[in-house]
């Protein structure tokens, strides 16, 4: 008979080995190269801590965080959300495609406009918000740390998919699939949280 | 140039840095632990800045850290030679 006070087990149902045998066959389910997880993970924990801290901020220096937000530019960001959301199906599109083997290419390429889209809005709210808003502020700097971090994200997975699209589509489309909604994940975050909340 | 624009130059360069090394094979993982360790530290150095942390708490925050990625590093080397 067991003591009450005793830790309870941590796998009751199926002892240690099995516990163990699982979390093997977990680590092998893994889909696609378990680098660039980790590389999406590890930006994942940078985003976290920028948005984490842009909240901090906000909470320390309200007034001046909401007046900063009440003069972003809006709707080219709307526009953003869009592209990137659009972008995001063409790419999971192109490898749907290329894993039932047919052309994958259209999809690639409209992926990728939409991609360069969003990088020509931005440049747009950049120039509104350079005209509306002093740089010396803390709410600009985040702002443009965390948004441009964000962007050179979307340049770098752009450079990823031309290299995949120059390589026939085979070369690691399903990675840098991957890495493109984790782009959209990241703006999905960042939207709300700069733009929306007040 | 400012505090802030050499963390921001830092943390896209380390990005790029990652992305050319998360195309290395998995036994160099740790390089790209490593890399998103930095990353995080730099993030919060920026955020220590600007609410004007003095430089001697700063200093000593980013060597906490750079110290934490070399026992991590260890760590990482030592369990890896029985194995």
């Amino acid at each position: 008979m067991s003591s009450p006070l005793s830790a309870p087990a941590p796998f009751p149902a199926n002892g240690g080995q099995n516990a163990a045998e699982i979390t093997l066959a977990d680590q092998g389910d893994i889909p696609g190269n378990v680098m660039m997880w980790i590389f999406i993970i590890g930006d994942l924990l940078v985003f976290s801590g920028l948005l984490i801290g842009f909240g901090v901020m906000k909470l320390l220096n309200r007034e001046a965080f909401v007046e900063g937000q009440s003069m972003l530019a809006v709707a080219p960001a709307i526009l953003e959300t869009f592209a990137l959301i659009i972008s995001g199906w063409l790419a999971a599109t192109a490898v749907e495609r290329q894993q039932e083997g047919r052309r994958s290419a259209p999809a690639l390429i409209g992926a990728m406009a939409c991609g360069l889209l969003f990088l020509v809005f931005k440049i747009q709210e950049y120039t509104i918000s350079i005209e509306r808003f002093d740089y010396e502020a803390a709410f600009a700097q985040i702002y443009y740390l965390i948004t441009g971090f964000h962007a050179l994200h979307v340049a770098l997975g752009l450079a990823l998919f031309g290299l995949s699209f120059l390589k026939s589509q085979k070369h690691s489309l399903a990675d840098y699939a991957r890495y493109w909604h984790f782009t959209d994940l990241i703006w999905l975050m960042i939207f709300p949280t700069l733009y929306i909340i007040r | 140039m400012r505090a802030i624009h050499i963390a921001a130059i830092t943390l896209l360069g380390l990005t790029g840095l990652s992305m050319i090394a998360s195309a290395l094979p998995a036994s160099a993982a740790a390089l790209v632990f490593g890399l998103t360790f930095a990353k995080v530290m730099i993030v919060l150095l920026v955020f220590a800045e600007m609410r004007h942390a003095g430089r001697p708490w700063q200093i000593a925050f980013g060597s906490f850290f750079t110290a934490l990625i070399g026992c991590l590093f260890l760590l990482h080397r030592l369990t890896g030679i029985g194995g």
